[in-house]
């Protein structure tokens, strides 16, 4: 690792000041700072909740550039995951409607074959905070969410043309009906704040002309419609631009406007990256460029996954996990399906309802994310997995030709934390595997859990 | 792989067949009952006193059509899974110079106990009719056992030891021991309870489950020709942690309380429970018998006793019928005892008894609504036709009806007509305002009889939209001569009014029952197919599984259906003690 974040963090901004140039020309291995398990771990938890120990071998073995490029591509057989799933998730919404979807939810991240593809649409669920308990009707919300998937990683235009062209966004926001005589400058503010138009700096008069642009459009029976008496035709003037703006041009101004675009980068840049430093204008222009230049998000992305500030210690274990991150990655490592219906009941309690983030503004990030009695749960919740008959942690060892007594151990160490987990901590661990292995009768199958459930209550298991 | 798989079988065989150890002493000698060597502490013991009988019906090309008639078991005989059985039985017959059946007579054609002791101790007794088979195939599964044990490098997991001349051995390090002694097969989960029988057979049964008075009354009131029989020791199972669950369950749930506070009452004055099992003509029967009393008078459980005259009604028949449960409820008397029966439950309950003075317009829910109800409840639950011009539900829910006898048709029908009707008109008022399809209300008149009918409307309606789960439903009441029926779907409300407009007044009751339950197999095995597709995914999420392993779950329960969907249970009152009976008809025995 060649960055110390201490040393570029400016103290009296608490921004990052690092020369782009190098923060995003893409990571070379020398023998100094190598390609090593702990790169391709933390690529995969980033990238792909986590990896399991057949893919952290063959991107140890292909090298950075082909392996960012293997978890940015989707893969061949994508078309027929999605086949297969979306109509699962839309039958769960009918049939068991939020806990359905959140179990099928939880299934796809922990089965798909391009998991890039599902933390996206995370990202943006948790950006836009579509609230399921506010559509009342489950399949309109699994309708949004497919919606979302299949724009998640084009462009940020696309993105907000879904977004804005989907009933969701204003049945969650209470914002159903947007009627000439009286444009909703409450919803405007709203819809500013999501864009990255930061409402309380935009003139007011530029707030009603946005909320003028809504006009016309109204959600009747869960359908998003147009109905032009309503729209207000005079001409606005939003971000510099004039004309007779409905959603349509909407979208195009506002995501074509810097402002919003480094919002964007800037968004990404604190999912992938870090969101302990706050990056400079300067540090951002390269990806704010690219995106201004009609780059897609997933190339974008590309270039965050493949840079020499992504592999720095600046990102390095520098998040922390959300319960969704954390419990997928469990499965992803061991490559095993676990039971999702009780597990998204479980992610409830945690605080991460997948059908219902709490507030316009998504889920808490970073920190908040974790104090002492969500901790608490959070290790409850991993130890019922970990022992769970869903996780046979012995029969993976076995597979990989790690099924002894002496091998287990340091195999599900490296899987799991590559070597990042402090010796005192492993030797602690080391010294109950052995006298849990010692005792008699002993089931190596059972004792394998309990060793995978203390593994995964470490504090370190919460950092990506 | 494939090795694996058998490895895995064969195994689980080991467990299955129960293996006799190889150290057989005293062979030949007659031994005394299993009961004798089987600690007093015995909380619950079951025992098959010839189990020949149970043997050969198995084992009879009766048996064997019957099971063959049905779809599911016989895609089970047709799997892989099967054919690898197949493949070890043929092994085991080969190794034993003897073909399968005539093993099975002779190593489970005696008598088999088992035992559950505190502490969840077992002790499982089997007394066989070959000890030289038996030491044979002790043999055979040793040297698999030891190979195993070898393989997986822990060889010390395969082990033997001498207490009072008899051996124990494990095949897993402790976790199960068993002994032979002569023909008899001992095996228990701790050696403590193995060594604790050797030492009963040294002072010839002296403390000993067959010396504990309990035991000897249970065994007297049970028919002597049953084919198993279980004893419950209540005395012990309530100093059992957790004993008192259901009844701590029932305090704050009143519909428990209504089904089993008799029950539980009656057991709780109970030192023993007894059971005894008997198959005649491919119906399995149970009949389970207590030393309890029922309380009687004014004791906050006798809402539920008839007398030797009345009792439960018989349950209502309709195409299609899944389940169908008749009772014996005053549910005026039962209502008046919440604060004794579900005291933790009553303040809850207030919102409910201020909805029903809404619904009958102020009237007392206890004392001026329910006592015009008799005592005789049916309910019953049957799956639906959809038709296609409303609405084919992606998830297909049975209908179910109440069924409630009143005492005053002509006072009652109009305040019960009322009280639907403000019912459903708060649905609509509730799912209106969230801007929710809401029920149309008609009248409609089937064999002269008019009724309330309620239904979703379709108008504009694409054919995705009609698979909302909303569509299972049209609620119906309908008053019928003496009964009230309240039914969640038009179809099931007209069957009813089929049925009850030929029930034969005279031959309906069932004196002494206050619990009648059936279940009817074609109709449970149906609903499971149109479901299939949904359990199997609720499988896929609920467990972890994948496809492949949710579909065998699910042919599993099928099968188990299609086995035991036939039933029967009936709890009733015979001098004041309590009585269950519960039968089962195997396939193809059914009428």
């Amino acid at each position: 690792m060649t960055l110390s974040a201490n040393d570029q963090v400016d103290a009296s901004l608490g921004q990052l000041r690092v020369d782009p140039v190098w923060a995003w020309e893409p990571f070379v291995p020398t023998p100094n700072d190598p390609w090593d398990l702990r790169k391709v771990g933390h690529l995969f938890r980033r990238a792909a909740f986590a990896g399991s120990w057949p893919q952290l071998q063959q991107a140890l073995e292909e090298g950075p550039e082909k392996t960012v490029s293997r978890l940015t591509t989707p893969p061949p057989k994508l078309a027929q995951f999605h086949q297969q799933f979306d109509p699962l998730l839309r039958e769960a919404a009918r049939g068991q409607g939020q806990g359905g979807i959140r179990a099928w939810w939880l299934r796809r991240m922990v089965e798909s074959p391009f998991p890039l593809e599902e933390k996206l649409t995370l990202f943006w669920h948790g950006h836009f905070a579509i609230s399921a308990d506010r559509l009342r009707d489950p399949t309109l919300f699994v309708d949004y969410l497919l919606q979302l998937r299949e724009s998640c990683l084009s462009s940020w235009q696309n993105v907000l043309a879904t977004v804005c062209g989907h009933p969701a966004l204003l049945l969650s926001a209470g914002s159903p009906q947007h009627r000439k005589a009286q444009p909703s400058l409450k919803w405007a503010r709203i819809f500013a704040a999501q864009v990255g138009l930061a409402p309380d700096g935009l003139p007011a008069t530029e707030l009603q002309e946005i909320a003028r642009a809504w006009t016309g459009w109204f959600v009747v029976n869960n359908r998003l419609r147009f109905i032009a008496s309503e729209h207000d035709p005079r001409p606005k003037k939003i971000l510099g631009r004039q004309g007779d703006f409905g959603i349509p041009e909407l979208v195009a101004v506002i995501s074509a406007h810097p402002a919003s675009q480094e919002f964007v980068v800037r968004k990404l840049f604190r999912y992938f990256i870090s969101e302990e430093h706050p990056p400079s204008g300067e540090l951002l222009s390269p990806l704010v460029d690219c995106l201004a230049q009609g780059e897609s998000l997933l190339g974008v992305v590309r270039v965050i996954l493949r840079s020499n500030i992504f592999y720095s210690t600046l990102a390095y274990r520098s998040r922390v996990k959300s319960p969704v991150e954390s419990v997928v990655g469990l499965a992803r490592m061991l490559g095993q399906i676990v039971p999702t219906a009780r597990l998204g009941e479980d992610l409830v309690d945690l605080g991460q309802d997948l059908c219902n983030p709490p507030t316009f503004d998504g889920w808490p990030e970073g920190r908040a994310w974790i104090n002492h009695l969500s901790f608490l749960r959070r290790k409850q919740v991993l130890r019922q997995l970990a022992v769970s008959s869903a996780l046979d942690p012995w029969a993976v060892a076995q597979k990989h030709g790690y099924g002894s007594i002496n091998k287990l151990p340091d195999f599900l160490s490296q899987l799991i934390y590559q070597g990042d987990l402090p010796s005192t901590t492993m030797g602690t661990l080391q010294q109950k595997w052995n006298s849990l292995s010692a005792s008699r009768p002993f089931q190596p199958a059972d004792g394998a859990k309990v060793f995978l459930a203390e593994l995964v209550q470490q504090p370190e298991f919460e950092l990506a | 792989m494939m090795a694996r798989v058998k490895r895995s079988i064969f195994t689980s065989l080991i467990t299955i067949l129960i293996l006799p150890a190889a150290n057989v002493c005293g062979a030949g000698e007659e031994l005394p009952s299993a009961t004798e060597w089987i600690p007093a502490e015995a909380a619950i013991v079951l025992e098959i006193p010839d189990s020949s009988k149970v043997v050969e019906g198995l084992l009879s090309k009766e048996f064997e059509g019957r099971i063959r008639e049905n779809e599911q078991i016989r895609q089970f005989l047709e799997s892989p899974q099967f054919a690898q059985i197949v493949g070890i039985v043929r092994y085991l017959e080969f190794r034993l110079g003897t073909d399968w059946k005539d093993a099975v007579r002779k190593l489970f054609g005696g008598r088999i106990t088992a035992a559950l002791l505190p502490r969840n101790q077992v002790l499982i007794v089997v007394d066989t009719k070959s000890a030289e088979l038996l030491s044979k195939l002790h043999q055979v599964l040793l040297e698999h056992a030891r190979d195993e044990a070898q393989k997986a490098g822990d060889p010390d997991r395969v082990a033997s030891g001498v207490y009072k001349g008899w051996t124990g051995w494990t095949f897993d390090g402790g976790k199960n021991v068993h002994a032979l002694v002569g023909s008899r097969l001992l095996l228990s989960n701790k050696a403590d309870l193995l060594r604790s029988a050797a030492d009963l057979a040294e002072t010839g049964g002296a403390g000993s489950l067959a010396r504990v008075a309990a035991y000897q009354q249970a065994q007297a009131a049970l028919p002597q020709n049953a084919w198993v029989r279980a004893f419950v020791n209540i005395g012990l199972i309530k100093e059992a942690p957790r004993s008192d669950r259901i009844e701590r369950a029932m305090r704050t749930n009143p519909l428990l309380a209504l089904m089993v506070a008799d029950n539980l009452e009656a057991l709780s004055n109970a030192t023993w429970m007894a059971a005894a099992i008997n198959v005649d003509g491919g119906r399995v029967g149970l009949h389970v018998v207590a030393d309890g009393t029922f309380p009687g008078g004014d004791h906050p459980t006798a809402f539920s006793l008839p007398t030797n005259e009345s009792g439960c009604l018989r349950n209502i028949e309709v195409p299609r019928r899944l389940v169908a449960v008749s009772l014996y409820r005053d549910l005026a008397r039962f209502y008046r005892q919440k604060d004794v029966l579900f005291p933790e439950r009553t303040s809850g309950l207030i919102f409910f008894e201020n909805m029903m003075g809404v619904f009958f317009t102020g009237r007392h829910f206890s004392e001026e609504v329910l006592p015009h109800l008799h005592p005789e409840i049916r309910l019953v639950v049957a799956a639906q036709e959809y038709q296609p011009d409303y609405g084919v539900p992606a998830v297909a829910l049975p209908a179910m009806a109440l069924v409630f006898r009143m005492k005053d048709p002509k006072q009652f029908v109009p305040m019960a007509e009322e009280a639907w009707q403000k019912a459903l008109g708060l649905i609509n008022f509730t799912r209106g305002q969230q801007a929710l399809p809401g029920l149309i209300l008609d009248r409609a008149e089937y064999r002269g009889v008019r009724y309330t009918v309620a239904a979703f409307s379709t108008v504009g309606l694409t054919p995705e939209d009609r698979k909302d789960v909303r569509f299972n439903f049209r609620p119906v009441l309908a008053p019928v001569g003496e009964y009230l029926v309240l039914s969640s779907t038009e179809q099931l409300a007209r069957d009813i009014i089929d049925y009850l407009q030929q029930e034969d007044q005279n031959a309906a009751r069932l004196p002494g029952r206050h619990f009648v339950l059936e279940t009817d197999r074609e109709g449970l095995l149906k609903l499971l197919k149109t479901n299939r597709e949904a359990i199997i995914r609720q499988n896929m999420v609920e467990r972890g599984h994948s496809r492949e392993k949710a579909e065998a779950e699910t042919n599993n329960l099928f099968a188990l259906v299609a086995i035991l969907g036939e039933l029967r249970v009936e709890l009733l009152r015979q001098e004041d003690k309590p009585q269950a009976r519960i039968e089962v008809a195997l396939p193809g025995t059914e009428n």
